[in-house]
């Protein structure tokens, strides 16, 4: 889930930055285009009221210099200047400044120097300032430079540089929302996700009471639609799986009913009749025996065809179970003198279905059993292989019988096949035990094969591939 | 000592068998239900009833479990046969043996007899002055036939009671599969025969774990059980 978690998280993030950045350079072009648009008015304008003050102060300055004086000039030229800010002088013909206070701008004295030369109006702007100058004439004939300064509109730089410091600030606090915002939806959206998937999984190992239940659907109608799709599956499947199992005990119930009777009657057959019918009856007490194995091996295999026992598996120690089948085996072997033993071991743990693969094996050792010479031992080793990277479990059954032709050994895991009838029917056993084990064994991803050994007897190999657990 | 209740609704089978273990020695009465089983085995006062899992109305552990409610007769259940042991040892069973249908009606009887035995050998081993076995927290009084875990009382039903009395004996000794079913159950273990597995599980879940996890009785694989004796203190 995390990735999904991540990717709507950082989408989020993500979202909010370029919208951040998006909308500040939305904000700086219009600024400089506004911007500039603006300057160039507030430049023209500027400059015709500058023309205009230049005017009047150079018809009326002059005449106060000559009649009155400097410091009348100044005051005039001060009250001239007003609260724009703008600036005006009084320069003699050469360009000398005729005005003793204040720093006079660079620009201004550069205009009025320019203007002394040429005798013609100039403009010149510099550092901050826009002057303009004319020669004038005063009542007396002389002639004098007015000059008229104004500030320079903010330049363009200093439109867009606040906007561009604050960009930091406001990314941050994109960032920390976005972020925020963004985890929520990312948790709230994926929770319920990660609910569907633990009940799917829960079914999936076995668990057929599983459900999604009320804690699939707060967020997102189609998660919580998807939950109850979920539920509904998971409710027919374990519907579906029970009643095969009932069929399938019902079926073994009403099959071995009429056996049960059956035995009682030849017990009490065996109780009225002399014992020179004893042959006759062990006779029918066999093969209803067999029946009844035959019985139970038919509904195993029908259960193992429609799956439905494959579903509970958990972690097993295959050494106990490779050991409790061959106790086992070795007990009934003990009655007709043979054994069973044990002679290589690993501590394997393989993730399976117990009953299944304890079924899978006794099948096997049971068969070795019937045809393992008296005397001998059946040998059973548990190891541990490598191949190809991937572990595998590897049970062998070794027995010293008559083996079997190369031809039928694959045909050995068919059910009812019999390598060779007469012995076999004598020997006991269903023809189906086998067929048990290839199905469990596949059940489990694994192989089952015979081979002759090598010093007479039958040797069977069953692989099991070690995975892990599933549901991680 | 022959006093025998069938409860199995096969009417057919019970026939037979009723024809079955009177010539045997027995004095057999039958039952086709439940409810009237569990009302007859708890009002009469037979030496063991032979009760089948699979009964009409209430089943047979039910009633099983009314049956225990009030007595401690003997009681030997017909489970269905291929039914996961798993299941039944999941189960709160209380019965003291199994066998599983078809079965062999010899094999009936040497249980039934196993049974008899056993029960007719527990009064004479209560009349010596009581003697009590304690491993650690749990207390066996074989005169009382009582079981106390850390003073709390416990019932169990005779069978995990000669099992439990066996192994604590034996405690911290291994004891075989073989052994507990000749002294528990009074008969030879069979092949395949899980029954004594059965009891031990039982036997477990009543006594509880001892502490963090620890079990009380422990699982030698291929030989049997034993009783783990508490860490020196």
């Amino acid at each position: 889930m995390r990735t999904l978690f991540i990717k709507i998280f950082l989408s989020f993030l993500l979202a909010m930055a370029l919208t951040t950045i998006a909308y500040t350079i939305l904000v700086l072009s219009t600024q400089i285009g506004q911007g500039s648009k603006l300057r160039q008015s507030v430049q023209a304008e500027r400059s015709q009221m500058a023309g205009d003050m230049l005017a009047m102060f150079g018809q009326v300055a002059p005449v106060l210099y000559e009649r009155q004086g400097n410091a009348p000039l100044e005051r005039y030229a001060r009250k001239t200047a007003g609260p724009s800010k703008t600036l005006a002088f009084l320069f003699d013909a050469s360009g000398r400044a005729l005005d003793s206070r204040m720093e006079i701008p660079p620009a201004v004295r550069a205009a009025a120097a320019e203007a002394a030369r040429n005798n013609a109006p100039r403009n010149v702007s510099s550092d901050g300032y826009s002057a303009l100058a004319q020669a004038v004439a005063g009542p007396s004939g002389h002639g004098y430079i007015a000059t008229v300064g104004t500030p320079s509109p903010p330049r363009g730089a200093q439109l867009w540089q606040p906007i561009v410091r604050s960009f930091g600030i406001r990314m941050a606090v994109a960032l920390l929302f976005g972020g925020i915002i963004g985890y929520l939806l990312a948790w709230r959206l994926t929770a319920p996700i990660r609910r569907l998937r633990t009940a799917a999984q829960r079914l999936a190992n076995g668990d057929l009471s599983a459900r999604v239940g009320e804690s699939g659907g707060k967020i997102g109608d189609e998660v919580a639609d998807l939950g109850r799709d979920l539920d509904r599956m998971a409710e027919r499947i374990e519907e579906l799986l029970e009643s095969q199992k009932r069929l399938v005990r019902d079926v073994s119930h009403e099959l071995r009913s009429p056996l049960a009777r059956f035995n009682v009657a030849l017990g009490l057959a065996r109780q009225h009749c002399t014992s020179a019918a004893d042959r006759y009856f062990d006779r029918i007490e066999c093969d209803a025996g067999r029946l009844n194995e035959l019985i139970g091996e038919l509904l195993t295999l029908s259960l193992l065809e429609s799956g439905a026992e494959q579903l509970v598996r958990e972690p097993l120690a295959l050494d106990t179970l490779v050991a409790h089948v061959a106790h086992d085996a070795d007990f009934e072997a003990q009655s007709r003198h043979k054994s069973v033993s044990v002679i290589a071991d690993a501590p394997l743990i393989l993730h399976g279905n117990g009953e299944l693969l304890r079924r899978a094996l006794e099948n096997v050792v049971r068969n070795a059993v019937r045809y393992t010479q008296e005397g001998t031992a059946v040998e059973i080793a548990l190891q541990k292989v490598q191949d190809e990277g991937a572990e595998f479990a590897v049970i062998t059954v070794r027995d010293y019988g008559p083996g079997v032709p190369e031809t039928a050994l694959t045909k050995l895991f068919h059910p009812f096949y019999r390598a060779d009838d007469a012995r076999d029917r004598q020997s006991g056993g269903t023809g189906i035990g086998l067929a048990i084990t290839e199905r469990s064994v596949r059940l489990h991803s694994g192989t089952v094969s015979a081979r002759n050994a090598a010093n007479g007897g039958l040797l069977i190999t069953i692989r099991l591939p070690i995975t892990a657990d599933v549901s991680k | 000592m022959n006093r025998i209740l069938v409860i199995d609704d096969d009417t057919d089978l019970c026939e037979l068998l009723s024809d079955y273990l009177t010539t045997e020695g027995f004095a057999v009465e039958l039952l086709h239900d439940g409810e009237a089983g569990a009302e007859r085995a708890l009002a009469g006062d037979f030496d063991l009833v032979v009760l089948d899992v699979m009964l009409p109305g209430i089943n047979g552990f039910e009633v099983l479990r009314r049956l225990r409610a009030g007595s401690a007769t003997p009681v030997l259940m017909l489970t269905a046969r291929g039914d996961d042991v798993d299941r039944i040892v999941g189960l709160e069973m209380g019965a003291d043996d199994y066998l599983p249908k078809p079965f062999n009606p010899r094999e009936l009887v040497a249980r039934i007899r196993a049974v008899q035995r056993r029960t007719a050998v527990a009064p004479l081993t209560g009349s010596p002055p009581s003697e009590a076995l304690s491993v650690g927290d749990v207390t066996v009084d074989m005169g009382a036939r009582s079981v106390h875990v850390a003073g709390v009382a416990v019932e169990l039903t005779s069978v995990e009671f000669s099992l439990l009395k066996v192994l604590i004996r034996l405690a911290g000794q291994v004891v075989s599969r073989e052994e507990l079913s000749q002294q528990a159950l009074g008969r030879e273990l069979n092949a395949y025969d899980r029954s004594i597995d059965v009891h031990v599980s039982s036997l477990r879940r009543k006594l509880g774990a001892l502490g963090e996890e620890s079990e009380r009785i422990k699982t030698v694989r291929g030989i049997g059980y034993f009783y783990a004796r508490p860490a020196a203190i």
